[in-house]
């Protein structure tokens, strides 16, 4: 709710990615025009007639709103749809502030929310005064704030930080932007397998971390 | 690599190894799995047909040559859910 006010100031129309160089500054010039080829959907099909927001649970730079950019220039560039489509970024209160966007948006099927899973449940959960049931999968249609319409990709991550923490007296720092939800997961499930220990740094986005971070990396020895 | 298994992509990333290279966290010895999964939603009370279109066009995204660049590059694992599958795989990670 309190998001409204910020909401234009915080839409980039099809700007390329100041952290991605200019990767994206060659397709998003790139006339949405193109048209469906003919009888590519069923005449009576519904799709959108004004701009489509692409709602960004993160911050700036980071994986979903590279993802979410991406998507933006790929439907631009291959002409999926003929709306014009935005990515707005509503990152506050660990992703909070996106959902509460959404559930004020009820019904409204120009926006997409476009997020990492165990974030956006960790959210809802940590928002129980606001009564942001858990997302639209266990118990009744309807009780919840969001509805799953797909996914895309599982994500890995390679760290090889595993193989030295081996029965380990050895101290590791993580930064990461998943303060209390998957960075605290993942870190458990290591703590109890090997006894490694570790220190968090919290980042508010991927880039954030990424820039933090890199060169930085060190196993510190107890 | 926290998955059971390998990913897929064999292209060299470094001088000599692709991310095909990178052992599971379980050949290394260390048994923990941790998979996250990004999804797309649409507000509450959408209609169906609304719902379709974006379903629709989220699979002919992940059908783009930027999609798959990204995907690749990203080294993400080149799933891609809908539908009851979809809801089934959030419920999983929800326990």
């Amino acid at each position: 709710m309190s998001a409204k006010p910020s909401e234009r100031s915080k839409e980039h129309q099809a700007q390329a990615p100041t952290d991605d160089g200019g990767r994206y500054a060659q397709v998003t010039g790139v006339a949405v025009g193109l048209l469906l080829a003919a009888g590519a959907t069923p005449a009576l099909a519904w799709e959108p007639t004004k701009r489509v927001e692409i709602v960004v649970a993160a911050g700036a730079g980071g994986a979903s709103d590279q993802m979410a950019r991406m998507m933006q220039a790929a439907i631009q560039k291959n002409g999926l749809m003929k709306a014009p489509i935005v990515v707005s970024l509503k990152g506050g209160a660990s992703g909070a502030e996106a959902l509460m966007y959404m559930k004020s948006s009820d019904g409204d099927a120009n926006k997409v929310l476009i997020g990492l899973f165990p974030d956006l449940h960790a959210a809802a959960l940590g928002e129980n005064s606001l009564q942001l049931a858990r997302p639209h999968t266990r118990g009744r249609r309807g009780d919840g704030s969001v509805r799953p319409v797909g996914q895309c990709g599982r994500s890995k991550v390679g760290q090889g930080l595993h193989r030295r923490c081996e029965g380990c007296r050895v101290s590791f720092k993580m930064g990461g932007t998943g303060s209390k939800r998957e960075d605290m997961c993942s870190r458990y499930s290591w703590k109890k397998k090997t006894g490694a220990k570790f220190s968090y740094l919290p980042y508010k986005s991927g880039g954030e971390a990424a820039t933090q971070l890199v060169g930085t990396t060190r196993i510190q020895r107890q | 690599m926290f998955d059971k298994e390998r990913i897929s992509y064999t292209t060299k990333v470094s001088e000599t190894q692709s991310w095909n290279d990178i052992p599971t966290c379980k050949e290394e010895g260390l048994d923990v799995q941790y998979l996250m999964l990004r999804a797309m939603f649409c507000p509450e009370k959408s209609a169906r047909s609304k719902q379709a279109f974006y379903v629709d066009l989220f699979q002919k995204i992940a059908q783009t040559p930027e999609y798959k660049e990204y995907m690749e590059k990203q080294a993400l694992k080149p799933v891609f859910l809908k539908g009851r599958r979809c809801s089934n795989s959030l419920k999983r990670m929800m326990r």
